[in-house]
């Protein structure tokens, strides 16, 4: 009988694991490098994501400084490194002169059928010091981020 | 006095525990008579041998049952308890488990500034929007924001 108690509770401990574990940033998604009240994250999970071949989102969007963007941005980029070295992209973009972002893509898991995006954004206006952050992660069996982007479209 | 010795012999065989029950039986039916008609010597038996009598009166349904069959009893209706406990746990968990996998597969949420929202609608706006400026650099929506604004 315990052993039967230990099962069921090693399963309950399993499904509350989060998807994202083992990857760096989880500390931010987890709120333990930003607190969660100044952020705002999402997560689905389901058959709600089932046009865009995803099983599970989640994203934070937060306001930080230009130091704390930049170390949020170097975990992201660790992990596009330490997990799947395959398909990471880094582009920044400046529109008008005035309006700043730095898009970081990378793919960090692939199991089986699934794979695992991670992505950073900072957006900035002008000289502000300030950066608006977003990091998304990704669960599903899209094959890429190009695949999901022509999905969004349609 | 023959059966007085004899008496004398099987009491001191009963206290080496070498009677048989049916001697037993005959101690027990000499010491139950009148405690006169007793020799002083076997007069200190006459009480343990009227309780041993007594006790070998009753019957098996009225006899207490024994301290084994006690404990026996006791140790099932623990186990039974244990059981029933046990049952109602896993229950619970198993049940608790199946709703948190539902309700975690099926997950539609969003915290804003730590303020909890279940609107389906504003949490897949929320990430319709993310999703669209990343896949766009984000870059791409204002500018094409601009140009609708101030033309080409």
């Amino acid at each position: 009988m315990k052993k039967v108690i230990m099962m069921f509770l090693m399963l309950a401990a399993s499904l509350s694991t989060s998807a994202q574990a083992g990857l760096k940033i989880n500390d931010l998604f987890e709120g333990r490098i930003i607190p969660q009240e100044k952020m705002v994250e999402t997560r689905v999970r389901g058959k709600t994501l089932a046009k865009y071949q995803l099983t599970y989102y989640r994203s934070v969007r937060l306001t930080v400084a230009e130091e704390e963007a930049e170390r949020l941005l170097q975990l992201v980029e660790a992990d596009g490194k330490g997990h799947f070295a395959a398909g990471s992209d880094r582009s920044q973009k400046t529109v008008f002169g005035k309006e700043h972002s730095l898009t970081f893509k990378t793919q960090v898991r692939k199991q089986g059928d699934k794979n695992c995006f991670l992505c950073y954004q900072a957006h900035w206006r002008g000289n502000a010091t300030d950066r608006e952050i977003t990091v998304i992660y990704m669960e599903g069996s899209v094959r890429s981020l190009e695949q999901l982007e022509e999905l969004l479209k349609n | 006095m023959n059966n007085l010795l004899r008496i004398r012999t099987l009491t001191d065989k009963f206290f080496d525990g070498d009677t048989t029950p049916e001697e037993e039986q005959e101690l027990y039916e000499y010491y139950r008579q009148p405690w006169e008609q007793i020799p002083d010597d076997l007069r200190s038996n006459c009480e343990l041998f009227r309780d041993l009598a007594a006790l070998g009166s009753l019957t098996p349904s009225t006899l207490p049952p024994p301290l084994s069959t006690i404990h026996h009893s006791l140790s099932t209706h623990r186990y039974r308890w244990w059981f029933a406990a046990a049952a109602v746990a896993l229950v619970l968990l198993v049940g608790g488990a199946t709703l948190y996998h539902y309700q975690s597969e099926n997950e539609c949420v969003a915290y804003i500034y730590g303020e909890r929202v279940t609107d389906r609608d504003v949490v897949l706006g929320e990430m319709q929007k993310t999703m669209m400026a990343m896949t766009a650099d984000g870059s791409d929506v204002v500018e094409e924001q601009l140009k609708a604004m101030f033309g080409d």
